[in-house]
């Protein structure tokens, strides 16, 4: 026994929708037939390729920026010269003797 | 020309009338339910290479043209009234059996649209259930409880008619 819901699909198969119109069938044709657009993967590279171009410059720009400020001249610290002749040094060593001499007699 | 348009060529002239009476689901008029296949025909050309099953997408394409048309000028619940009342003679009908194709016409009019989409994609479309819950993003098995629901709806609808004539 055939169900009702074969019968029914069957019948529903049997029906045919009404064919395309020959005006959708030629819009559809033109859609088919227009030149293919440009691929986006060249732009793509070329976007690609100039980003990682920035970014390097900007890595070796940093970089040196950095090893010349590293390699940079220091002043060296002013020396403490203690033992620089002065004026009178000579007299003070003098009185300086004259005590450690009167000391040791 | 490319083989691969061609080839689609092929393909819609052997598939375009199921794919317009897809469109025609969710259009209120004839001439919508054509520029909605022209717009998901377009949409699915420029981006044939990506999908897996590229008649499952063209489905999928076609029934989101035919929404964005009907979208702005009416809600849903309109549309699908308007699409069951409106042009109701989508089909080719031979004289003889003019009438009972006019009733399952009319059945098939008033199931939910969700139903109805699958019908006429399984039917006419020839699509699998896989390619039907992939057009329209649910799984295969809510595809075919919708068709199997869908046929049982219609046969008790017309066993109803039989009855009541």
């Amino acid at each position: 026994m055939i169900e009702p819901e074969d019968r029914i699909e069957a019948e529903l198969a049997r029906m045919r929708p009404h064919p395309m119109p020959a005006d959708l069938t030629e819009r559809l044709d033109a859609c088919l037939s227009a030149p293919e657009p440009a691929s986006p993967w060249p732009d793509r590279f070329l976007v690609s390729a100039m980003a990682a171009g920035a970014l390097a410059a900007c890595v070796i720009i940093g970089v040196l920026l950095t090893v010349a400020t590293d390699s940079a001249p220091v002043m060296a610290p002013t020396a403490q010269i203690t033992n620089v002749p002065r004026i009178g040094t000579p007299l003070q060593s003098l009185a300086q003797l004259d005590v450690n001499w009167a000391e040791a007699r | 020309m490319t083989d691969e348009a061609e080839r689609w060529r092929q393909w819609l002239r052997r598939h375009g009338a199921a794919l317009l009476l897809f469109a025609r689901q969710w259009c209120a008029t004839s001439a919508e339910a054509e520029d909605a296949v022209q717009d998901g025909f377009a949409r699915f050309w420029s981006k044939r290479g990506r999908p897996r099953d590229q008649t499952a997408y063209l489905y999928a394409c076609v029934r989101a043209a035919a929404m964005d048309l009907g979208r702005g000028r009416r809600r849903r619940e309109t549309r699908e009234r308007n699409s069951a009342r409106g042009e109701m003679l989508v089909f080719e009908q031979p004289l003889e059996k003019v009438e009972r194709q006019a009733r399952i016409e009319a059945v098939l009019a008033q199931l939910p649209g969700d139903q109805r989409e699958v019908v006429v994609m399984k039917i006419w479309g020839e699509l699998t259930f896989a390619q039907i819950g992939a057009a329209l993003g649910v799984s295969l098995n809510t595809a075919a409880s919708r068709y199997r629901l869908a046929l049982a709806r219609m046969a008790a609808e017309l066993a109803e008619e039989v009855a009541h004539d």
